[in-house]
């Protein structure tokens, strides 16, 4: 790979990928910003490639792109009034100012580091090693994962569940008074509460 | 040598009872109050043993002290200890507790009742102040300083739990939370200066942290905090013993607790909780000695406070009220005497104190009890129907005075003696106006109450003379009361077996015996003689119209001492506007610059609805995570201002 | 292949807990006829069983699993330590669970997933493993603060919990990717087992660089610093969150209002003590030799922890609320033993750590004393204002008193658990030279002792109020746990010099070169 072609890869797929990561954020549109976050996943995709960890690239790509971001459009759909009307934040320049200050920060820190070269030098068929480590020393990590993943599942499952049975005793109370709006969804005239004591 | 070595079983035993009548005192006949009894008495009767024991050990040349103890914990080089030590000073501070302390409890047992019935938590009663002397015990043997601290907190909250022992009443309760926070800020200082106390000497032992000190050790401290350290960590501590002692500025929890049952007020006042302050630099003296200002700072604070509160104390009208006001200004007589290093004086007028103030405090319970009234105005031509009290009370009142021959005189002739030796004439003057104070005070308490016409006849009726379980305590410590002050007297002292004076048996280092200096003693007889007479002038009877003329013309001192020159409203001020205000800003920065509306409660969930999910839920967590960026990114800032070169 | 054996022996009471999880949550499934008291007794029984074994088996074991878990005491302590307060939390919270909540066995084997979570994180020695070991942690209390799903303020708490958390993993992945970055490995023990190359641990990277930054003649790196701080600040960043320290703890009062009550103890006792377990392991194993860089930043924080929650905690009004301000307060505390880590020796730097277990041992027992008694508060009368608990001390004496007495020992009354530790710590730190934190905690616990007293006065001053006045009674499970638990309250304000050794024993593991 010869020097001006690496860093033009470098250069672009980076810029694709701050790119991208920008225009989630500016975008109103819910639908546009999943674009974009994929465009920004194919970036990091591209980036892995070029440090030689192929595995990783394709696993971002099929991963990443392929499931989760094809996910989240449907979530998207099936939510209809998400995708639109996102209002602004008071907070947007103060944010924008200070996101300016933490990346200077950050390339100033970049920057003045000396990193120095990977002690452990290249690595060579990616696959076959991350799949022994995940086997022999990385076996714990690993199924800590699993059992994450498990108990998020487990949990979303509990959590989004339609009861069949009836409602718990101590929702009828919240409903009277009024901390609960009534099965007609009308609590407009329940009694205020005290409010911020501060 | 058994005894002393075994000292811990005097603060055990009440502790045991405390116990005891805390898991199983409902159930128990009577309430249990027998085992209290039984404790406390027991403590009494040791405490002769241990006093024997000492002063055989004083005779043998061994010194009268005696260490035992065991190490509670032990890391690298950190080392706790439990440990007791038994000197004199302990000696003397045993005997007061264990006599008040029984005294009180004997009374109580009739006193807690109405109509032979018990009052309602009658077993809390005597279970907490079994605690309470039990922690004073242990106060007053501790060898070190966190062994002390800790039974210092646990007399506080026995003393919490006893001035808020009728909890049904609001001012009850005020009384106790403000009794507690007050000396608790005299704590946090006092803890502030045993940890830098510490941070000098590598040990809480008392012992050593006094040799540390007198090797001059201290001296050389500026590696953490340049010169001042010593001063500072000591006056730390004696932040401490003055929020115990009701020293100026924190004097105004005393009074109020007399909204407790009157014995406890009697115990408080006398043996156990308000004499720590004193006893505290009593038994660091040698510490105050070689750091600089340290006395002159006792001193004056002891000095403001006898002045002030006897002013103050003039003006009262509750009957407990002025007896407790008397309290913190005797007390600032001790830290007069201590700020003049005289040890010896300072628990000798400790000493006379308890006796003639417990006397007085139960001789105002059993008016109080009897006569349903604690209000002065309304009492008055007591005498009569209550002799024993009266007399009593009066024998009690002359010694506060310091009528000769009564023990009061004694101990507070020896405080004018050191002072005029040690000090100019400017604080011998105050301290004669001091002294002055409280001869009028205390007689006008006596006229208003004891003689004159009864002003409300419906009082008079109903007023008996106590029972006689009542009157055995009052009369045995009168007897102290007149007696106890002989004990200055070298003769007197040896004729017990001790060795001289009560101020050379306390305070070895100290070769001066007792020295009678009769031009002084002549002066301050003369001063309370004038202050009795001053107070017959203009509040005995009919003179009284004499103190009213005098308040008419001078309206605006009178409302300022009637109101305690405004000490309450003030502080109360501060916290309202400065303390409460400054967590309100807080808060407020905190919910609504960095924190949003919090959960608002139902106001807000009314509005439950997609809307305001939107807008008040995830609406807000930006601003959340907003600030945890600031957070981030000033601490970076901050860090490389610091760290990077 | 270097092929590292792999002992699993030395992590059955993780592999027996994830089990146990598992099945309590299709036990529940299947056996849909078995009342739920059943399951939560079954899992208390269970946890306790594995608490004993785990004692028994595992003192002195000293090993390590893999280079990525360390077994040693002081994994040990922990492992016992969470079992308990996981046991204690399902007993306290069956009957709550049975009137309020659905999915019993979900909310079980959640819990127990958690205190999985916890005992791996105290563990882990290797910063991925460590990682994972928080968010499995983290993503079981995000469910089951939000377990009341039809109690709108369980759902805005869980939300926000699990959003924020989510930021603050960004950002502390992020700090652990820098120094990965600068250090080549995310291995942090210094001890290295056969068969890895020896020398690439975190420790050692760090220690050279500190080295390097004094004697530049060194040829290893140049200046990392800048990475290091960055890194730092991140790290703290994120495990300032999960710890609740300020300014990363809004999060904190909406949880814990929103979460049930059993959660809110749960989250409040086990889950800061996880993640100060980690915190500890984390700095002193790892951080140490570049403790200069990241002391100052420490102390700031724990300063600005100590004011901000107890001065906040004045002004509230809803009892978890307070309780979650006054935890603050509590971290802050204990933040003094992280920043005290800084000190002269490593014997010095042992003392903070002893100190920092003991008060957050202390702290956390005293807690679930507050919320037990709490949830028996709660379970008759489903209030939880400071108003709420007008009268208690007619209605049901001996609750008011357990409550006195857990408050008074938050607020480092003598006596109490709250005094003994609290004062260790300060004295600590004094002694390792960051004196004026000890003052500042002096300081700030006395106005602790002005809320706790206004809860205080509330239960023993005023009259009951509203149409529930009458005495109730405690169950006896739950009165059994108040008790062991107000006993521990004393023991370790009396004599904590056992639990003192043994913990000085496990803190030892963590500083090799002593």
């Amino acid at each position: 790979m010869s020097d001006v072609g690496f860093h033009l890869a470098f250069w672009s797929l980076s810029a694709l990928t701050i790119g991208g990561a920008l225009m989630i954020i500016v975008s109103r549109n819910l639908i546009h910003a999943v674009i974009f976050l994929i465009l920004s996943f194919i970036g990091v995709a591209g980036l892995f490639i070029t440090l030689s960890a192929d595995f990783l690239a394709l696993v971002q790509i099929l991963v990443y792109v392929g499931a989760i971001a094809v996910l989240m459009l449907f979530a998207i759909l099936l939510t209809p009034r998400a995708a639109r009307d996102n209002e602004e934040s008071l907070m947007r320049y103060p944010a924008m100012i200070l996101m300016g200050l933490v990346i200077a920060a950050g390339v100033f820190v970049a920057l003045e580091t000396d990193w120095g070269p990977m002690r452990e030098g290249a690595i060579g068929t990616q696959a076959k090693i991350i799949g022994e480590s995940l086997i022999n020393q990385y076996v714990l990590p690993f199924e800590i994962g699993a059992v994450m993943l498990t108990a998020a599942l487990v949990g979303a499952i509990a959590l989004a569940r339609q009861d069949d049975e009836d409602l718990p005793i101590h929702t009828a109370s919240l409903i009277e008074e009024g901390v609960l709006p009534p099965p007609d969804g009308d609590a407009a005239d329940a009694p205020a509460g005290p409010g911020d004591d501060s | 040598m058994f005894w002393m070595e075994h000292v811990w079983i005097l603060p055990a035993l009440p502790v045991c009872a405390f116990f005891v009548l805390f898991l199983v005192g409902r159930f128990l006949p009577r309430g249990g109050d027998w085992l209290s009894i039984g404790a406390v008495g027991t403590v009494f009767g040791l405490f002769f043993v241990v006093l024997i024991e000492h002063l055989d050990s004083i005779a043998d040349g061994l010194g009268g002290l005696a260490n035992s103890g065991f190490t509670w914990l032990q890391v690298g080089e950190f080392t706790l200890r439990i440990g007791w030590t038994v000197d004199s000073i302990a000696v003397v501070m045993i005997g007061v507790i264990a006599t008040v302390g029984l005294m009180v409890v004997l009374y109580s047992t009739q006193y807690m009742r109405h109509h032979g019935k018990p009052e309602p938590r009658y077993w809390w009663y005597f279970a907490v102040i079994s605690l309470f002397i039990g922690s004073m015990l242990a106060l007053v043997l501790a060898d070190n300083l966190l062994l002390l601290y800790v039974a210092w907190e646990g007399v506080g909250v026995c003393s919490f739990l006893l001035i808020g022992f009728y909890h049904e009443r609001r001012s009850a309760v005020e009384a106790a939370k403000k009794a507690f926070v007050t000396t608790r800020l005299g704590d946090v200082g006092m803890l502030i200066g045993i940890i830098l106390l510490w941070r000098a000497t590598g040990s809480f032992q008392i012992t050593e942290i006094i040799q540390a000190a007198q090797a001059g050790r201290l001296d050389d401290l500026p590696q953490v905090m340049g010169d001042g350290y010593l001063t500072m960590s000591v006056l730390f501590l004696f932040l401490g013993a003055m929020g115990k002692s009701a020293q100026f500025p924190f004097h105004v929890w005393l009074p109020d607790a007399m909204e407790g049952p009157t014995p406890v007020s009697a115990l408080i006042h006398a043996a156990t909780m308000v004499v720590a302050g004193v006893y505290l630099v009593a038994r660091l003296l040698p510490l105050f000695d070689v750091t600089p200002g340290a006395l002159e700072v006792v001193l004056a604070i002891g000095l403001a406070t006898a002045l002030l509160t006897g002013v103050i104390a003039l003006a009262q009208t509750d009957i407990k009220r002025v007896l407790a006001y008397s309290t913190v200004s005797q007390l600032g007589f001790m830290f007069v005497a201590l700020g003049c290093g005289a040890v010896g004086v300072a628990m000798l007028h400790l000493m006379t104190h308890a006796f003639f103030k417990a006397t007085l405090f139960l001789g105002a319970g059993s008016i109080i009890h009897m006569s349903d009234e604690q209000d002065a105005r309304r009492l008055g031509g007591l005498w009569w129907r209550m002799p024993v009290t009266a007399v009593t009370f009066i024998l009690s009142a002359l010694a506060l005075a310091g009528i000769a021959p009564l023990s009061g005189f004694f101990s507070k002739d020896e405080i004018f003696v050191v002072v005029e030796a040690t000090q100019n004439e400017a604080i011998l003057v105050l301290l004669g106006v001091a002294a002055f104070l409280s001869a009028v005070y205390m007689a006008r308490l006596v006229f208003i109450t004891f003689f004159g016409a009864p002003k409300d006849l419906e009082v008079i009726r109903r007023t008996r003379e106590a029972p006689a379980l009542m009157l055995i305590p009052l009369v045995f410590l009168t007897v102290l009361t007149a007696f106890a002050g002989w004990f200055a007297m070298d003769q007197v002292g040896d004729w017990f077996g001790f060795p001289g004076g009560i101020n050379q048996w306390i305070y070895f280092p100290e070769p001066e015996a007792f020295h009678f200096n009769s031009a002084l003693a002549v002066g301050t007889g003369l001063v309370s003689l004038l202050g009795i007479s001053t107070a017959w002038w203009l509040f005995y009877g009919r003179n009284a119209r004499r103190a009213q003329a005098l308040r008419e013309r001078q309206p605006r001192l009178a409302a300022m001492v009637e109101n305690k020159f405004y000490f309450d409203e003030s502080y109360q001020w501060a916290i309202d506007h400065a303390v409460l205000p400054f967590g309100r800003i807080v808060a407020r920065f905190d919910r609504l610059v960095v924190n949003d509306t919090g959960i608002n409660g139902p106001a807000n969930l009314t509005r439950w609805s997609g809307e305001w999910v939107r807008r008040h839920v995830t609406g807000r967590l930006p601003d959340y995570a907003l600030l945890m960026v600031i957070g981030v990114a000033v601490l970076g800032a901050l860090g490389f201002l610091l760290r990077s070169n | 292949m270097d092929v590292i054996d792999l002992e699993y022996a030395l992590i059955i009471p993780e592999l027996v807990l994830a089990s146990f999880a598992t099945l309590i949550v299709a036990g529940a499934l299947i056996f849909r006829r078995v009342p739920q008291e059943v399951w939560g007794y079954l899992s208390a029984a269970g946890l306790v069983v594995l608490l004993v074994l785990t004692a028994v088996f595992y003192i002195n074991v000293n090993d390590d699993f893999a280079n990525v878990l360390a077994v040693d005491n002081y994994t040990v302590l922990f492992r016992v330590f969470f079992l308990g307060i996981a046991a204690f939390a399902i007993l306290a919270g069956v009957q709550f669970a049975g009137d309020r909540l659905r999915h019993h066995g979900e909310f079980y084997g959640l819990i127990m997933f958690a205190t999985l979570g916890m005992m791996l994180l105290a563990a882990s020695r290797e910063l991925i493993t460590a990682y994972l070991s928080l968010e499995l942690m983290s993503f079981s209390l995000y469910i089951l603060v939000g377990f009341n799903k039809l109690n709108p303020f369980s759902n805005e708490g869980s939300l926000k919990y699990l959003l924020l958390g989510a930021f603050s993993s960004a950002l502390f992945l992020y700090g652990l990717s820098i120094l990965y970055g600068v250090t080549g490995t995310t291995t942090y023990s210094a001890i290295e087992p056969d068969g890895i190359e020896a020398g690439r641990n975190i420790a050692q990277q760090l220690g050279n660089f500190s080295a390097a930054t004094i004697d530049s003649a060194l040829p290893i790196p140049g200046d990392v610093r800048p990475a290091i701080i960055v890194a730092l600040v991140l790290i703290v960043a994120g495990l300032g969150f999960k710890v609740s320290a300020v300014p990363f703890h809004q999060w904190t009062p909406d949880a814990y209002q929103g979460a049930p009550l059993p959660i809110t103890a749960f989250l409040s006792a086990a889950g800061k003590a996880a993640a100060f377990a980690f915190f500890l392991r984390l700095f002193s194993e790892a951080l140490l030799p570049a403790a200069a860089e990241w002391s100052w930043l420490i102390a700031v924080i724990a300063a600005l922890t100590m004011i901000t929650g107890n001065l906040v905690a004045l002004r509230q009004t809803n009892m978890k609320r307070l309780m979650a301000y006054s935890s603050i307060g509590q971290v802050g505390y204990l933040l003094i033993g992280i920043v005290a880590l800084d000190a002269g020796s490593l014997a010095e730097s042992q003392d903070a750590a002893t100190a920092l277990v003991l008060h957050l041992l202390g702290y956390v027992a005293t807690n679930v004393l507050v919320f037990t008694a709490l949830i028996a508060f709660y379970n008759r009368t489903g209030k939880d204002d400071i108003v709420d608990l007008r009268g208690l001390a007619e209605r049901q004496p001996m609750l008011a008193l357990l409550l006195s007495i857990a408050l008074f020992s938050l607020a480092g009354m003598p006596l109490f658990a709250g005094f003994a530790t609290k004062f260790v710590i300060f004295q600590v730190a004094a002694s390792n030279g960051h004196l004026w934190l000890a003052v500042i905690g002096v300081t700030v616990s006395f106005v602790s002792l002005y809320y706790y007293l206004m809860v205080i006065k509330q239960m023993y001053l005023y009259k009951p109020e509203g149409d529930d006045t009458g005495r109730f009674s405690v169950p006896a499970p739950m009165m059994g746990a108040l008790a062991v638990l107000t006993g521990a309250v004393f023991l370790v304000g009396l004599y904590p010099a056992p639990l003192f050794k043994a913990i000085d024993a496990s803190t030892a593991m963590l500083f090799p070169g002593l």
